[in-house]
Parts: C-alpha cells; structure tokens; sequence
C-alpha cells in the first residue's frame, strides 16, 4: 500500500464570539484551520486537521503548517502509511522540531489503518473504555459575575467539567476563584487555568490565599523551571499544559515532581503517536491527563476523543470540544459530539468522520 | 522612527563543494531568506535568516517566509530602535519561531546603528578585541580528505578546526584520528558530531579516542543523553542544538551540562537574545563559538559584531560563513585573514547588499 497523493485544504474557522486568552491579553476571533487528505493506491483515504488557536497561543501558526506540509508532503509520497512509526521518524528527520505541523498526517495515517484493519482508532491505539469522556467547558476571562454565568451557560449544556481562565489581576483573581467556588455543585468540577499569564510571585500569592479550595491550577507560569518553584511554594495540584512538548518535557516532569495532572494537546505533541507514548508514561506514573487539541472542527476533537476513550475514566479528567465554538462544521452529524457534556469515540472503521467535499471548497494544494 | 516596509527576498547560495554532516546529511545550497526593513527616516536596515537545509535545525526556508507573512504586518509602524520593545512585540504576535524573527532583530539593530552613526557591536557591549579567531569548519568525508582539508586550512592561518562527525563510530574514529594527525600544541579540534550519535556510539568514540586532546561537540540528540555521555568521558564538552532558548542555558548551567556553548544568532531569536545567551552564559565562565546556522554577507557581519564584542575569555572562536558559498550578496563583510574575522566600524552592519544578487522581493509588506 502506497500513498499516493496529499491534498490541503484551508479553512477559516470563525468563533461564535470572540474569545480572550487567560489574563485577557489575547483576543481571537477566528480560526486557521488545515485540513489535510491522505489518499493510497488502494482506494483508501485519511484524514487530519491541524488547526492553532492563532498564532499567538502556542508556537505553532496556520501559515506555517502549510509551509511544512510543502516540505513533508513529497517525502511521504510513496510510502506505505501503515508504517506510522517509521514514517514519523521520517518526518523528525527531515523537519526537525515543528511538531505542530506534523500532528494533521499523523492523524489522517491512523485514519488510513483503522480504515484498513477495519477498527476504529481508538481500538488501534489500546482499545475502549467503557465511559464516555467528560468535555470540560472554556470559560473566557471576565468579572467573577460574567464568569459564573458563562459556567451555568455551559451546565445547560450538560458539562461538568469547567476550566475557568484567571490571570488577570492577581486581586481580581482570587475574587474570581472564590465566587466560582462558592456556587461549585456537587459533582462538578471547576479548575483554573492560567495560560501561562503569572509570575512566579503571583501565582503562590493567589494559590496560597485560596488554599482551601479543592481545585488545580493548569500552568501558572511559562517555564518547567519556575512551575516546579511555584509547586514548592504552595499546595494545590498542579497542571502542566503549554510547557508539555516532547516526551523529554514529559519525563522531566514526572521526574522532578512538577505536576500531578499534564494537558496532551494533539497538535503541540505531534499527533497521536507521540501522545500515545505520553499516555502510556502517564499511566505508567500515575500522572493523570487532559487530552485536547489546540482548536479544529469536529475532525481534531473525534481525533482527541479516540485518544481519550483509551484512557480508564480515573486517569482522565477530561477532554474539549472546541466545534462548539466555531460556526463551521465540515462533517455535520458526524464524529465525536457533545451528549450529555461527554465525548464517545466513534465506532466507524478509522476517525469514522468524512468531511463534505463542498464544505471543504479547492484544495490549497496537492502533492502527488 | 517608523518601520514603513519590509521586502523579502529570496538568494540561492550555492555551497562550494556542498557541505556534509552527521547522518549522511548534505546541502549543496542554502536558501537564504534577506530581510530589507525601510523607515519614514530614510533610513533601512538589512537582516538574513539562513537554515542550513530543512532538516539541521529546527528551522527551514519557506517557515522563514511563511513567518514573515504572519509577522511583518504587525511591525509596520513600529520604532525599529526600540529593539527590546521589538522582541517582545513579535514574541507576542507570534509564538515560537525564533529564527523568523532572528531577521528582523538583526535589521533592527542595523538600523538602531545608522541612526547613531554607531556600529552594531557598539549596542551589543562595544568592542573587546580587534579581531575574533575562527575555526573552519571540515565537511564529512573520508579521513584522508578530511585530513587533507585541515592541513590547507592551517596553511591559510586557522588554528581551530571543526570536524563533522556524527556518522558510523568506526569511521568516525579514523575520522578524528586522521584529521588530527599533524595537530600541533595551540591548535583546538572539535569533533562535532551535531545530534548524530546514540549514547552508546558517543561513548566508544569518546573511550577510543581518549589519547587525543579535542572538544566533543552535540554528541546526541536528547539533552538528556548529552548529560549522560558528559558524565562519563573526559573530554571537554560543547553543547549547540541543546540550547535553543534562555531557559535552556539556565538549565546546562545549573546541570553542569557542557563546558563550551555555542550561540548561534538565528537559533536563539536575533541578536538581543543572542547578547542575554552569551553574557549569561560569560558570566559563568563558559566558552562560546559565535555565530550562526548559515548565510552570506550580513550573517557574517551580524555574528562579527556579536563575536568581538564578547569577552575575549569567553571567546572560543567565531566563522566567516559568507566565506564558504560561491554566492556573494552583500559588500563590507567582515574580513578573513590569518584564521581572525575583522569587523569594521561601519555604522550598523556595515555592509551593502548587492542588488543585482537580490533580485525582486518574493513579498512586501507596507
């Protein structure tokens, strides 16, 4: 089996409002998203997505992708994509670094062979487990007030889990957390993320004077370095997000005993090859884990699902939906779909997702 | 002071007799991206970004333009001397990528040069000495050419030389052992293996060569492996691909990971992260090469700057890789004589690209 040809597509992908980062420093308002088609000499096809939250959130940016994909595309022209292992070192290779650029082949190849074996990939990747995945909320930065009310938006909606962006003013901060906890229900979860927008000083100021809410902070600061000083400093779980690239990263964590929890973004790690060697780690160590992707249609977040659903419910806390953000949906009723506030994996041989051509328009380019 | 445009071109600079490294990796030509930023002053400043192949760094040709195209329309009307407040200002615009914005860094500080009347090396500390020694660079091949290679380049004056290995460890061992031959007291070798070897590889050539007295540079990939390899074998240790960023300084330092390091302009984002790098890293009382991935006439004048204004005891050595293409884009250069880099006292950059060799822009944004 061969690959034959690589299709690109782009995508704008505009959000239903605009969304600030964590600390309200970064406004976005629409996606870049690169959708990309993997075709064999046997009929068979995969396919990808890899879609940044701007170009500001990650190192990682639309236009780039599809600079790399010029790079990459011809190397993987008449390889067998079952060989997903090897073709991955193949790419490593030739592009060092850039993970984010190889996570949409990467996909689209397990697609190839789930289609191939007949089995959805999530059965590739370890097999089911038997729960759903809870999809935890984006609550969008705002006065304690907006905030709540975006959580109760988001319990009608059957979620859950919440991860509530804070970030700010570190006095405003503590409001936030202390409001959003005084209204937590029962069987809730509500956790804070702080997308890097702290200092170190900040973040143990914050989490100290909250120290008796029953919660995490997801990546208080920039640098491995300085989270594991925030760790010493203060009590709370801690979660690892942006700062977790490679399994390197990973290992260092649980090594030093950074973080409890790390956030497996699809495209940030590089497909889910390279997440599910940090799943298996993860597991082996007792970290437990988010699964998400940094943005996309329902194509990334039926990838993220199948990832998650491998996961046994106790090690994972939860995954993001982000199609519900975005008022294009390229395969509708298709793929993994918000039930209850839970992703489940779909049975379909592959993904089980099949974009419409029309919604996809003319190809950005082909390789063949 | 305004930035009012940013044209992008694109040089092919063919590489004289192609250049080889760890793991049978070869570039025959560099894909050189030069960066002209204009301002409402009449004043314009010059930047390259050059990768040496897609596959060396983590860094290519078209991800340096594809950067641009996302970067340069937020620079627009931006103060080009502020170069601080410019870095922070692309960090924040686009994540990551230090080596798109390693370009607009070093025009930046071309600029930031000619509007003082100043050379560029006078914003990076000020001059430390007259000239900064160089190594040449030996290409992987067979021992005897590699051999071959290094007695011409001592008989062009160069007491340093570096040569590539990285490949199978027998050969690499001939390879050391060849290149060696003749070597005399007040010359340095580095035996570079850039990422090539697995531990187990590092350490035989490291055991096997024991005798000799060189620097291994980037035995392995992972950091990780390199601090174990560093561990275990008594040569002296260089890191390059390792360091990447500022934290990752941070962290060779307090690891005790490396004796040399080497700072290469584009790798670490331009010259005002470079300048942090070194200094950081001279207040420690590590060497460093300085320098960068590749490129023609104005990488050369960019890393010239940096280099003389270093320390000279933390000045290991310095390239003059505008002197390794067949290509020329640019004159006032630094010059080579004798294995030292001589930087003038132009304002900025010093050099003047040649608009014949440029061509039209590939873009500009305005």
């Amino acid at each position: 089996m061969k690959i034959t040809r690589i299709s690109v597509w782009q995508l704008d992908l505009p959000l239903h409002k605009p969304y600030w980062l964590s600390g309200g420093r970064l406004k976005f308002e629409v996606l870049d998203s690169t959708i990309v088609r993997i075709d064999t000499d046997e009929g068979i096809h995969g396919w990808g997505e890899g879609c940044p939250w701007g170009v500001t959130y990650l190192p990682a940016f639309g236009k780039g992708i599809r600079a790399g994909l010029e790079e990459l595309s011809p190397l993987l022209i008449g390889q067998d994509p079952r060989a997903i292992d090897r073709l991955n070192r193949l790419m490593d290779v030739a592009l060092p670094g850039h993970p984010y650029i190889k996570a949409a082949l990467d996909i689209a190849l397990w697609d190839i062979l789930g289609k191939v074996a007949g089995m959805a990939v999530c059965d590739l990747l370890g097999g089911r487990e038997p729960d759903p995945v809870p999809i935890a909320s984006s609550v969008s930065t705002g006065t304690p007030e907006e905030m709540l009310a975006e959580v109760e938006r988001f319990r009608g909606l059957g979620y859950r889990v919440h991860s509530c962006k804070i970030g700010a003013n570190i006095g405003l901060d503590i409001e936030r957390i202390r409001h959003l906890n005084a209204h937590q229900q029962a069987g809730e979860i509500l956790f804070y993320d702080v997308n890097r927008a702290w200092l170190p000083r900040e973040a143990i100021t914050v989490m100290n004077a909250v120290a008796d809410v029953q919660s995490w902070f997801e990546q208080p600061y920039e640098t491995l370095d300085e989270i594991a000083q925030v760790r010493r400093a203060t009590r709370h779980p801690i979660c690892v997000d942006e700062a977790l690239v490679t399994q390197n990263d990973l290992s260092r964590i649980q090594r030093e005993g950074i973080a409890e929890i790390v956030n497996i973004k699809l495209n940030r790690v590089g497909g889910l090859t390279k997440a599910r060697r940090m799943r298996d780690f993860c597991l082996a160590h007792g970290i437990t884990m988010m699964i998400m992707d940094s943005g996309g249609t329902v194509l990334s977040d039926t990838a993220v699902a199948h990832m998650a659903q491998t996961i046994p419910a106790s090690s994972c806390l939860g995954v993001w939906s982000c199609q519900e953000m975005i008022s294009l949906d390229p395969a509708p009723g298709q793929g993994a779909r918000n039930v209850g506030g839970c992703f489940s994996a779909p049975a379909l041989p592959g993904l089980g997702v099949e974009p419409l051509a029309q919604r996809l328009g003319t190809p950005f380019a082909v390789y063949s | 002071m305004k930035i009012t445009r940013i044209s992008v071109y694109r040089v092919n600079l063919p590489i004289t007799g192609g250049y080889s490294f760890a793991k049978a990796k070869t570039v025959l030509s560099a894909d050189s991206t030069v960066i002209r930023v204009d301002t409402d002053a009449d004043i314009s400043g010059w930047g390259e970004t050059c990768p040496l192949g897609p596959f060396y760094l983590p860094s290519y040709a078209e991800g340096v333009r594809a950067g641009l195209s996302v970067l340069a329309p937020h620079l627009i009307g931006l103060d080009p001397c502020q170069t601080a407040a410019l870095s922070r200002r692309m960090d924040r615009e686009l994540r990551g990528h230090p080596y798109v914005k390693s370009a607009i860094d070093v025009a930046a500080h071309d600029i930031l040069g000619k509007q003082a009347g100043l050379p560029v090396h006078a914003f990076l500390g000020g001059r430390q000495m007259e000239a900064a020694p160089m190594y040449w660079s030996v290409s992987q091949g067979d021992p005897d050419d590699m051999r071959r290679a290094v007695v011409q380049a001592r008989q062009q004056g160069y007491r340093q030389f570096q040569l590539k290995v990285g490949g199978d460890p027998a050969q690499d061992i001939e390879r050391i052992r060849a290149g060696m031959d003749g070597a005399t007291a007040g010359e340095t070798f580095l035996c570079d293996a850039n990422t090539g070897w697995r531990r187990d590889e590092a350490l035989k050539v490291a055991f096997a060569t024991e005798d000799l007295g060189y620097i291994i540079e980037q035995p392995c990939d992972l950091y990780s492996d390199n601090l174990s390899v560093r561990r275990r074998v008594r040569q002296i240790l260089k890191l390059d691909e390792s360091l990447q960023r500022p934290e990752d300084v941070s962290q060779a330092l307090a690891d005790d990971a490396c004796d040399i390091a080497c700072i290469k302009i584009s790798k670490m984002g331009g010259l005002s992260k470079s300048r942090f790098a070194r200094d950081l890293l001279a207040a420690h009382g590590i060497a460093m090469t300085v320098e960068d991935v590749w490129g023609g006439e104005i990488v050369t004048a960019a890393l010239g700057h940096l280099a003389i204004s270093t320390a000279p005891d933390a000045l290991l050595n310095t390239t003059d890789l505008h002197n390794y293409n067949e290509t020329h884009l640019a004159t006032g250069a630094p010059e080579s004589r004798e294995g030292k880099l001589y930087v003038s006292d132009a304002p900025g950059l010093g050099i003047e690209p040649d608009m014949a060799v440029l061509g039209d822009p590939v873009a500009v944004y305005a």
